[in-house]
């Protein structure tokens, strides 16, 4: 039920990412509303919860924008566990370092990106966008992540409430 | 070290890596088996993209139309000034086609239908991401859409359909680096490969290819669509150029392109259905 629940809350992140944050767009970048909440899930729930929650953001972007089944969900899953694997053991209570590692969340999830994008021939000359694309989404990413990190708790104890207490 | 279930959930991360690769291998080659799984999910997704990007248009018009209020009198000076001279090359246009067909008919050439069958659409979404520039529009093969027809708004190019579902269709942007358009400088006749944003091209910008060494290209020259290939109808505007160099093997030159389409504010735009009598093609 848990994982259902999880899957909508994907489900309404993408379709705000693809209209809604449109309006936050500046220039030529958007904050990544279905990536933070994957970095922030994997953050509070582990790697495992991370790669899947990355996994289903992935698919679906790959399912309703992309020219291949598989493509963001290879690089959105390998995010979200690296993201759950290196915080693991990592007291992540202050904000400034929920921002922290949403960055480097991010930079990780643009490498690993470019890494797939040349084996698979998706962009040409990837590293000629580093400075235009891939330093200004890390920080609107960063900048949107304290609140989608406390959503993501606030969803988790409601969700215990609900799924898990017994009285 | 890796104690047994450590190393059972690494062999599952790598049995879930590979089965994903694979994947893409087999969609890429198989769109049949994509087209299919593609459907059902956007079908369910669409009339929520539907709403929500029609409330994102309405919020963005309003936002923009606040600095459009203080600029609207110098506007509206221009714009009878505009429609001043308009008038004049109304008729002077009217003269020339009349002269044209006389000619034509003088001539005996068939006289070519540049009418095109257009099918209007909204866009319902946009490439989630910041590296790929793909739109979806809520028109498909229920409207007659197909893959691979060009796509156009008043002021010119936008794309080419990628794929098209029962009543959904994928645009790939002329700004995405995944995307090729055969392309000619108006003035000179130059043809060019138009390759979306890539290096040099700052965002937003589109590198034209394969321009001969001795083509004359100057700032400001347009660039239109040169029909080749059959994808895209001949003629249609796609932007200016802002820049010619030369490429450095010195054998071949290119220019930065600025396209004619804001593609920050596609709202509405027109699928062309058939040109000339035939359909678009496969991209060169």
């Amino acid at each position: 039920m848990r994982m259902i629940a999880y899957v909508l809350i994907m489900c309404t992140t993408v379709v705000l990412q693809s209209t809604v944050m449109e309006l936050f767009k500046i220039r030529w970048v958007k904050p990544d509303l279905p990536l933070v909440f994957a970095l922030c899930t994997a953050m509070v729930k582990g790697e495992n919860m991370g790669a899947f929650m990355g996994f289903i953001n992935g698919i679906l972007e790959d399912i309703v924008y992309g020219k291949m089944l598989g493509f963001a969900a290879l690089i959105k899953f390998l995010s979200g566990y690296i993201q759950g694997y290196i915080t693991r053991d990592i007291f992540k209570g202050p904000v400034f370092l929920t921002m922290i590692f949403t960055f480097l969340g991010t930079l990780i999830y643009d490498i690993i990106l470019i890494f797939f994008s040349l084996i698979f021939g998706q962009i040409r000359p990837p590293w000629y966008f580093f400075i235009p694309i891939v330093l200004p989404s890390a920080l609107s990413n960063m900048l949107i992540s304290p609140l989608v990190y406390m959503a993501v708790v606030k969803i988790e104890k409601f969700f215990d409430f609900y799924f898990n207490v017994k009285y | 070290m890796f104690n047994i279930f450590r190393s059972r959930r690494l062999w599952l991360l790598v049995i879930v890596l590979f089965l994903l690769i694979f994947t893409i291998n087999y969609t890429s080659k198989n769109q049949s088996f994509f087209s299919r799984l593609e459907s059902p999910v956007i079908t369910i997704l669409s009339p929520a993209q539907k709403v929500l990007s029609t409330a994102t248009a309405a919020i963005k018009e309003s936002l923009g139309t606040i600095p459009d209020i203080l600029a609207l009198k110098k506007q509206n000076e221009e714009l009878k000034k505009q429609v001043a001279e308009l008038e004049q090359y109304k008729q002077k246009f009217l003269e020339y086609q009349k002269e044209n067909i006389n000619l034509r008919s003088l001539l005996g050439l068939k006289q070519r239908n540049y009418q095109y069958d257009l099918e209007t659409a909204e866009v319902i979404g946009r490439e989630p991401g910041n590296w790929f520039n793909v739109i979806l529009i809520d028109k498909g093969e229920e409207s007659g859409i197909k893959k691979d027809m060009a796509v156009i708004t008043d002021k010119g190019l936008v794309g080419y359909i990628l794929s098209a579902g029962k009543n959904f269709s994928k645009v790939i942007l002329i700004t995405d680096n995944r995307c090729s358009v055969s392309a000619m400088i108006e003035r000179t006749r130059d043809n060019g490969i138009l390759k979306g944003t890539i290096e040099p091209a700052p965002m937003g910008y589109i590198k034209m290819v394969y321009l001969p060494q001795e083509a004359n290209i100057i700032k400001g020259d347009t660039v239109i669509s040169s029909g080749l290939g059959g994808l895209i109808p001949k003629g249609i505007i796609i932007g200016e150029v802002v820049e010619a160099q030369k490429e450095t093997n010195g054998l071949m030159q290119y220019a930065i392109v600025k396209p004619e389409v804001d593609f920050q504010k596609l709202e509405q735009v027109f699928v062309i259905k058939n040109h000339n009598g035939s359909q678009g093609g496969m991209n060169p």
